[in-house]
């Protein structure tokens, strides 16, 4: 009887040894995949042109559910989560700006939950579950990218855009309240948004140019009707998250086609609440930047709107 | 070993195992023919992997339930009926007895959940998909270890507790269980004092679907993780030591 008992407490020991090995596992293949492929089009993204734009030059936190996975110059370390949620964000940690991400089993099962993570993100999602896979993720990562460089080297810019009477806290508010509620304003965007593809369609520069022209005549008469700080919030929107979409869907082009691409990014022409639609209307004048001011992203400091860069062409 | 194959007997006897198993087969031959379409996404799913996943989802979910409904009177019964004394006389501990109604329990569940694979490996058959059979059985093994922690876990709390109230947390626990990946990514999408409580509850309960998820990646040729297998079998370990935990005041 007493060798059972003994037998009985060694498989304890077995099962418990076992399961703390094991549960070390560390980051998966996959997400390590997903990081060496991201670094692998730096070339492509500096042919984008913002200067001094680098991947390696900021950690990636991936979250597991339960810890963060810190990767930075061919190192990965275990660290505690920084955030207990998935988000896909750039965070000030010890003093630099680092990059979180969900991993990419987690993002494809909350996309299984949800349908569509867009919402609980940051609104900038433009897949439908069944297609987020590693190609979706990578691109995510490079937009998240472009905030922590945004954050690292054109924080005060950005903020400058705000203005002092408007609270980063209070941004998405500001949309719901004086933007979405405003009727006359939702249908004069709904009318600017088909312009912009439009423009985005248009084959000549010059036709282009002619309906930038007209976009921007309906944006002034649509801003009469907003304040100032519903305004600063817009433009701020437009060029925090716009350019990080634009990054996001040029890195998705760079590995699944341009016809993906606008499968994927352009689809989007109806008008969403909250801030989700100026990650769209940004992109656009981004991509329209890039035919009607070529090489605009050099000199692009993000202290002016997107607005103000279509204005002076 | 001889109380264990009495226990079974009186199972076949009482032919609850049949009745039971007709029930989940029914419901899985309407899932796997055309008269049921199920959708993931407004999309119908059609293809055999999709499908076969789908499936392992629910026979793992019904076979976890009859494994409760099996073990849940077994033990009880035993003194309702008066025969532990016919046991006690043998000078077998109490312990031991509990462990040996709680194997067949084990057994008559895993035998059920046996019934329930041999419907997916028909539907292998018909799919045209009988290459996926070999890597079954591994499966089924570890659906196995699912079907054996509910069983055991059921059987254990009916030592101590009314069965309505064994029954009760046993529910709690294949729910909770089955939808461990769902309340696992749930809970860092709410966060804040609710995610912590459904954390809490995550630690507590089993993951069963880990473990159901494991099964299908092995039949569709995708790789282990072997954590899950191994913090299945320490849950396991640990639910059997309410064996030695709890008692019955009658003997």
């Amino acid at each position: 009887m007493k060798i059972y008992r003994i037998l009985y407490g060694v498989l304890g020991v077995i099962f418990l040894t076992g399961t703390i090995i094991t549960g070390n596992s560390g980051l998966s293949a996959e997400n390590k995949a997903i990081y060496e492929v991201a670094l692998n089009l730096q070339e492509d993204v500096n042919r984008i042109g913002f200067p001094n734009f680098d991947l390696e030059d900021y950690k990636v936190r991936f979250f597991d559910g339960r810890a963060d996975y810190v990767v930075s110059g061919g190192t990965i370390e275990k660290d505690d989560a920084v955030f207990t949620t998935f988000v896909g964000t750039t965070y000030e940690v010890d003093g630099e700006y680092q990059i979180i991400l969900p991993t990419v089993e987690n993002f494809s099962a909350m996309f299984d939950l949800l349908g569509n993570a867009g919402s609980l993100a940051e609104g900038s999602m433009n897949f439908t579950q069944s297609q987020y896979g590693p190609e979706e993720h990578i691109s995510t990562l490079w937009h998240e990218t472009l905030h922590a460089y945004q954050m690292s080297c054109y924080y005060s810019e950005l903020t400058g855009l705000l203005g002092k009477s408007v609270g980063e806290g209070n941004i998405e508010g500001i949309v719901v309240s004086s933007i979405d509620g405003n009727q006359n304003v939702v249908e004069l965007y709904k009318k600017q948004m088909e312009l912009l593809h439009k423009a985005f369609e248009a084959r000549e520069l010059t036709e282009k140019k002619a309906i930038v022209a007209d976009y921007l005549k309906l944006e002034q008469q649509r801003r009469g009707l907003l304040s100032e700080e519903a305004c600063a919030v817009e433009d701020y929107y437009e060029a925090i998250e716009g350019t990080a979409c634009y990054m996001e869907s040029r890195v998705y082009g760079f590995q699944k086609g341009l016809d993906a691409l606008k499968e994927a990014y352009m689809g989007q022409t109806g008008y969403e609440k909250g801030s989700a639609k100026y990650y769209t209307s940004g992109m656009m004048k981004c991509y329209l930047l890039d035919e009607l001011a070529p090489g605009w992203q050099s000199d692009y400091d993000f202290s002016i709107s997107l607005n103000e860069m279509l204005m002076a062409l | 070993m001889t109380i264990t194959m009495n226990a079974l007997k009186e199972r076949i006897r009482r032919k609850e195992l049949y009745i039971v198993v007709a029930v989940s087969l029914i419901i899985l031959a309407f899932c796997g023919s055309d008269a049921a379409t199920i959708s993931v996404e407004g999309e119908s799913v059609t293809g055999f992997e999709s499908m076969f996943k789908v499936l392992h989802i629910i026979v793992n979910a019904a076979g976890c339930l009859l494994s409760m409904v099996l073990s849940l009177r077994t033990i009880p019964a035993e003194y309702q009926e008066k025969r532990s004394h016919l046991i006690w006389i043998r000078g077998v501990s109490q312990a031991g007895y509990h462990a040996q109604l709680a194997a067949a329990n084990v057994v008559s569940s895993a035998i059920a959940v046996m019934i329930l694979y041999a419907a997916l490996i028909i539907y292998a058959v018909i799919q045209g998909a009988a290459g996926y059979i070999p890597t079954m059985i591994p499966g089924l093994l570890i659906v196995i270890l699912n079907i054996a922690i509910i069983s055991l876990l059921t059987s254990v709390l009916s030592i101590g507790l009314p069965s309505f109230v064994a029954g009760m947390i046993s529910s709690i626990c294949v729910l909770v269980g089955v939808l461990h990946g769902i309340l696992d990514i749930y809970k860092n999408i709410i966060g804040g004092f609710s995610g912590a409580i459904v954390k809490w509850v995550l630690l507590i309960f089993p993951d069963l679907n880990g473990i159901q998820g494991q099964a299908a990646g092995l039949v569709l040729g995708k790789g282990i993780d072997f954590h899950v297998i191994l913090k299945g079998l320490l849950t396991l370990y640990i639910i059997s030591l309410g064996l030695w935990v709890f008692r019955k005041k009658e003997a």
